[in-house]
């Protein structure tokens, strides 16, 4: 099992489903970010 | 933490992922899961974890980079996703009670009857769906046609406007829904693969909205599942971080081809897609 799954408190558990949806969904707004700047140069050109 | 080696292959096979996920809108669990169980030897649960969570990140950029061109029907989508959710549950609770079924022997393997029966009549599905994408006209697959067989617009009728729909009934797309959700349960597939067709040639959606919706519903399904996962700590971050940097570049790929082949292209190549998965599912029931 991953070393920051383990721990069974409420806390713990809370903490791990935060951090398993909150980094994707991150991740995925700040590429998006990085793109939508891409194309907006881009257009700019 | 894992080795730069391993985590470099983790995001090729990211990469590969996210170029499917934005060409056809599906999640890729279907080829995902056995690569990590048998490449990179994770244990199932972290790998169908793990894959549920990079999926967020997935779904959320190809419905991004789709509604950019317009072609993600949030409409669709909420109609939907109620009954996919149900749906898993009542697919996940009928594959418990049929996994008592018992076991068959075949070509010296034996394997539980209940999975050889699934998945021998998802691959007759699959290769149906196949055989009427490569024989659809571009027409067909350029969406809206009024023949479409599941519109019943005389029930609860609701429009769709994205799609070009005017009338639409809502019990219809909740059980479209509902019938993915227990297919996604009782096979473990996130049910992209069977979505866009339904949506193509049941509700006559365009090609390119079924798959930018589907993208949609990628991510809700992903994050509904992670949540379960995650609580039971089955995602492990230091697969899903490599997996998802390098899915999230392949989706920009994928949803470039998606926006620039010709519909007649694209519909061929979903069914080449369908086929492969057909094929994986009948290498997993040989293996």
């Amino acid at each position: 099992m991953p070393e920051f799954a383990q721990g069974g408190t409420l806390l713990a558990t809370t903490w791990r489903v935060l951090l398993a949806i909150g980094v994707p969904l991150l991740w995925a707004i700040a590429s998006e970010m990085v793109v939508s700047l891409f194309h907006r140069k881009k257009d700019k050109c | 933490m894992h080795d730069v080696g391993f985590m470099a292959g983790l995001a090729a096979l990211g990469v590969v992922v996210g170029y499917a996920s934005g060409l056809f809108g599906v999640g890729g669990g279907f080829m995902l899961t056995p690569l990590l169980i048998a490449l990179f030897r994770i244990d199932a649960g972290v790998a169908v974890g793990s894959g549920l969570a990079q999926m967020i990140a997935v779904g959320l950029t190809t419905a991004r980079r789709h509604a950019s061109k317009g072609y993600v029907d949030g409409r669709l989508t909420g109609f939907m996703a109620i009954g996919t959710v149900i749906g898993t549950t009542i697919g996940k609770f009928v594959l418990q009670r049929l996994s008592g079924m018992g076991k068959i022997t075949l070509w010296g393997h034996t394997t539980p009857l209940v999975n050889i029966t699934l998945n021998g009549l998802f691959i007759i599905l699959l290769v149906s769906v196949a055989i009427r994408f490569f024989y659809a006209d571009g027409e067909e697959a350029a969406g809206a046609k009024d023949h479409a067989p599941l519109r019943w617009p005389l029930l609860l009728p609701v429009s769709l406007p994205t799609s070009g729909i005017m009338q639409i009934s809502l019990v219809s797309l909740s059980l479209g829904g509902l019938l993915i959700g227990i297919m996604s349960g009782l096979l473990g597939i996130g049910g992209g693969v069977v979505l866009v067709p339904l949506l193509v040639f049941g509700y006559g959606i365009p090609l390119r909205t079924a798959i930018g919706t589907s993208g949609l519903l990628v991510f809700v399904s992903a994050l509904a599942g992670t949540i379960q996962y995650a609580a039971t700590g089955m995602v492990d971050l230091w697969i899903v971080i490599p997996l998802m940097l390098g899915a999230t570049l392949g989706v920009q790929a994928g949803a470039w081809h998606c926006h620039r082949l010709k519909t007649m292209h694209l519909q061929r190549a979903f069914a080449m897609l369908v086929l492969f998965v057909a094929g994986i599912i009948l290498f997993k029931i040989w293996g």
